[in-house]
């Protein structure tokens, strides 16, 4: 074999060897980095509040756009790479306006219902969610996922209710479930229904304590510039966030909490409404509390035994339901739950 | 002959102080990836990649065709402080800002909270890409093998050079809203061709002459605006032109004894040039225009010396121990933008140490080398962001030679791991300005006038500091880069 000829085959083999190991080797590179991955981060900070009258404001509304936190809306940390609505718009046209076989694509009023026990006291937790979702085969994403507010109901003899709020706008604007993904595949005449586990961190910074390894703040570990700790989401000077209790006790207490659900079920083709089990847990993390100390019993208060009373029920929105911005379509969230959903917001 | 080759030297110097020149960033990562040089690669010689390191050790390369292949991983993690309150933060309404005797404020910041919403901070980093490249070289001997002759490129999969600009203070508001490590990223795809001869004068001493490419390009963009209120139908024409040109670089090689080895290099600053020059034609008949340069991938003087002394020589085994150091002459960088730093936050020059081993035995040869390299940057306490860290990198490599089908052969394999060692920086204070005059530009820009107005109102919320600068008021950075490849040399 002349070299020539020898160096033309080397050439070609080479080349099919470089593209396997050049593959090879930017997988490898990664495969190193992913155990030492040094992400972006942008810790917990204020960003002023959104200009709902736009950029050309008469300077008489300017102070209003500057309006302190303490009666705004909370001023808002924002996650790098973290998809935030900036209360535009809903077009409510979004999505087919009834199911098809097992696409679910469109939007959604969701209730979560949790029943929680303590002292011999059942009470059901109920969160208000707004998700606009799109589906690809069996791919399910929650394109736009808006966080309502949340009551607790007591639904035992003797209970305590439970009411927040105040804290619903800034549960609206941290507790953003956009993104979250899912599956709904055929499986006969039903759809296997399912959506990914989901932490949802109120009254703390988001960022840090929806890594559920962490531990949840002390009533001393108030977040700074520098640091993750509680924050006053409802800007009423107390920790976290108030929960006004009346019932059983009377008082307020002075939560954080890192909740996670993750839903599935089965369901029949073309739903438009529909409900599957919500498996759940929630870490409570008292830091204060303004009466009787049995008011700590209730953020004490654990998850039922019986699996049967968690669920989340779901609720197709017609064109006209829940439009305008987003404080205007959580505001018709909640006003349509007991009527579209009235299992889960019992 | 000496007369010729200074000739040529003070030419090639002189392209290069014309503008027009090289950009290699990536070599300075990646090394002689292409043999033993590894970290050291003016110190050690080896593979083609002399032409760039220190041309005179072509003449210890074999004379061959190599071929590669390389994959770089950058891992590097901005984090930035959170803002503290809203009294910082750019109020709404403010388009049309402007002093009290009606001149402009200048650039109008975008009201950080719909700035948050739209692009939010650090929501479009840089740090955290894979790259891969294919490298090909070659060495060749002439006149009685005094004269070595050798090419060194390395190209990347994908673009063939990525040139991405953006602003290291509160101008990049408008673009990412994010920080970006100043000296990887889009610099590692910069372009990397290099060529270099070594002339041998005798057993003891040569010395070479390379050059690396380099594009200067312009870009001219007439644009008609039929309608400013619609410009998704203005007329536009381009003139775009691009020229190749060399930077030079210079080595020398010197062995005093069978056990010792001296090198040195100077390496001409290298740059890639980009203006860009635009017009816009009103139906008025008004025409305005600008232009502005962008320089990618900069490289300063860099001068270096290396010495290596073989512990151990026999017939079947070398150990050598090898030491170097690099001066960086980065107190002349100048960003994507064409800015220098300002004065108070000028670059350093650095120096940067790396020692190693090297050890032979019979057809198999391994190097391992521990460098330090000192960021040139210093603390960002003020206006720019520009980020970097102190980096400490190791590397390491194998080769081994073989014959097959009569023709020699040399394998081998080679990587870099670089920590870059975690930083933080505060900004500083920016002192109350009253008088609306900007007293501190080193410092974070007020950037809403506590003097601005707004149809002869005051604007609420201007008092004190208002900043959109994505570092303040303060960040860290951190991280990893990898690389590694193979690479495979037929022998002459």
């Amino acid at each position: 074999m002349r070299r020539g000829d020898f160096l033309s085959r080397l050439g070609g083999r080479l080349r099919d060897a470089r593209r396997a190991a050049r593959a090879s080797a930017v997988g490898a590179a990664g495969w190193a980095l992913s155990g030492c991955v040094v992400p972006d981060s942008v810790a917990y900070g204020y960003y002023g509040v959104l200009d709902d009258g736009g950029d050309e404001a008469a300077p008489a509304n300017i102070a209003a756009n500057t309006t302190p936190d303490a009666i705004a809306p909370p001023s808002l940390p924002v996650e790098a790479g973290t998809q935030r609505d900036a209360r535009g718009s809903v077009d409510a046209g979004v999505g087919p306006t009834s199911t098809v076989g097992c696409d679910l694509s469109g939007r959604w009023l969701v209730v979560v219902r949790e029943v929680t026990t303590g002292l011999g006291a059942e009470e059901a937790d109920h969160e208000w969610l707004y998700f606009e979702m799109a589906q690809t085969g069996s791919a399910l994403t929650v394109t736009k996922g808006l966080s309502c507010g949340q009551n607790v109901v007591g639904i035992s003899a003797v209970s305590a209710n439970v009411d927040d709020p105040k804290v619903w706008p800034a549960m609206l604007t941290y507790d953003v479930e956009t993104g979250r993904a899912g599956t709904s595949v055929a499986m006969g005449s039903e759809c296997a229904v399912s959506f990914d586990k989901f932490y949802e961190i109120v009254g703390a910074t988001v960022s840090y304590y929806q890594n559920p390894s962490t531990t949840m703040p002390t009533p001393s570990q108030e977040a700074t510039s520098g640091s993750p700790g509680w924050e006053d989401w409802d800007n009423d000077g107390k920790p976290g966030f108030t929960v006004n209790v009346t019932g059983l006790a009377t008082g307020q207490i002075y939560l954080s909490s890192r909740r996670w659900n993750q839903w599935s079920g089965t369901i029949p083709t073309g739903s438009n409404t529909f409900t599957i089990p919500d498996d759940w847990n929630i870490e409570s993390d008292l830091l204060g509390y303004n009466g009787s100390s049995l008011l700590t019993e209730t953020a004490d208060a654990t998850k039922d035994n019986d699996a049967s009373l968690h669920f989340v029920s779901f609720a197709r929105l017609s064109p006209s339901q829940a439009t305008g911005d987003d404080s205007a379509t959580c505001a018709a969230v909640r006003s349509l739950a007991p009527t579209l959903a009235p299992q889960a917001s019992n | 002959m000496r007369r010729s080759a200074v000739t040529l030297w003070a030419l090639c110097v002189v392209a290069a102080g014309s503008r027009n020149a090289a950009a290699s960033p990536l070599f300075d990562l990646t090394g002689g990836a292409d043999g033993p040089g590894g970290m050291q690669p003016g110190t050690i010689g080896g593979g083609a990649s002399a032409a760039y390191f220190n041309p005179a050790l072509l003449v210890d390369a074999p004379a061959g065709l190599g071929v590669g292949f390389l994959t770089i991983a950058e891992e590097i993690g901005i984090s930035l402080d959170g803002r503290p309150n809203t009294s910082a933060a750019v109020p709404g309404g403010i388009s049309n800002a402007a002093y009290p005797n009606g001149s402009p404020i200048g650039n109008i910041p975008i009201p950080t909270a719909q700035l948050q919403a739209t692009h939010p901070r650090q929501g479009d980093g840089s740090g955290h890409q894979a790259f891969a490249y294919e490298y090909i070289g070659f060495v060749a001997r002439l006149f009685d093998e005094r004269l070595s002759l050798g090419f060194y490129g390395m190209i990347p999969d994908g673009n063939f050079a990525n040139l991405t600009a953006f602003y290291d203070d509160e101008r990049e508001q408008y673009f990412t809203n994010s920080l970006h490590p100043e000296l990887y990223a889009d610099r590692l795809t910069a372009i990397s061709i290099a060529g270099g001869a070594s002339w041998k004068f005798s057993e003891a001493l040569s010395v070479g002459l390379g050059a690396s490419l380099s594009l200067r390009a312009g870009v001219g963009a007439p644009t008609f605006v039929s309608n400013a209120g619609d410009l998704a139908h203005l007329l536009i024409d381009t003139n775009a032109n691009v020229n190749v040109s060399l930077s030079p670089n210079i080595g020398v090689s010197f062995r005093p004894t069978p056990r010792w080895h001296f090198t040195g290099t100077v390496h001409a600053p290298e740059k890639v040039d980009l203006d860009v020059n635009f017009t816009f034609l009103l139906p008025s008949g008004l025409q305005q225009g600008s232009s502005f340069p962008l320089v990618y991938d900069y490289m300063p003087w860099q001068i270096g010396a290396g010495a290596a002394y073989d512990i151990v020589q026999s017939t079947s085994d070398t150990l050598t121990v090898a030491g170097s150091a690099v001066y960086g002459k980065w107190s002349d960088y100048v960003d994507r933008h064409g800015d220098a730093p300002v004065s108070a936050y000028g670059w350093y020059d650095t120096l940067t140490p790396t020692v190693g081993l090297r050890y032979d035995h019979e057809a198999t040869g391994c190097s391992l080398d521990a460098q330090y390299k000192p960021t040139p940057v210093p603390p960002q306490t003020g206006r720019t962001n520009y980020v970097d860290n102190n980096r400490i990198g190791f590397g390491g490599g194998v080769d081994y030679r073989f014959s097959m089908f009569h023709t020699s052969m040399r394998v081998g394999v080679q990587a870099q791991a670089y920590w870059l060692v975690p930083r933080h920086q505060t900004k500083l204070p920016t002192p109350a300005e009253p008088d609306g005059v900007d007293h501190y530009p080193a410092l974070v820009v007020d950037e809403v006038p506590d003097t601005a107005q707004v149809g002869g109102m005051p604007i609420a919320g201007s008092q004190g500091l208002q900043t959109n600068n994505p570092g303040w008021p303060g960040f860290g950075s951190s991280g990893y880069v990898l690389t590694g490849g193979l690479y495979l040399t037929v022998l002459q």
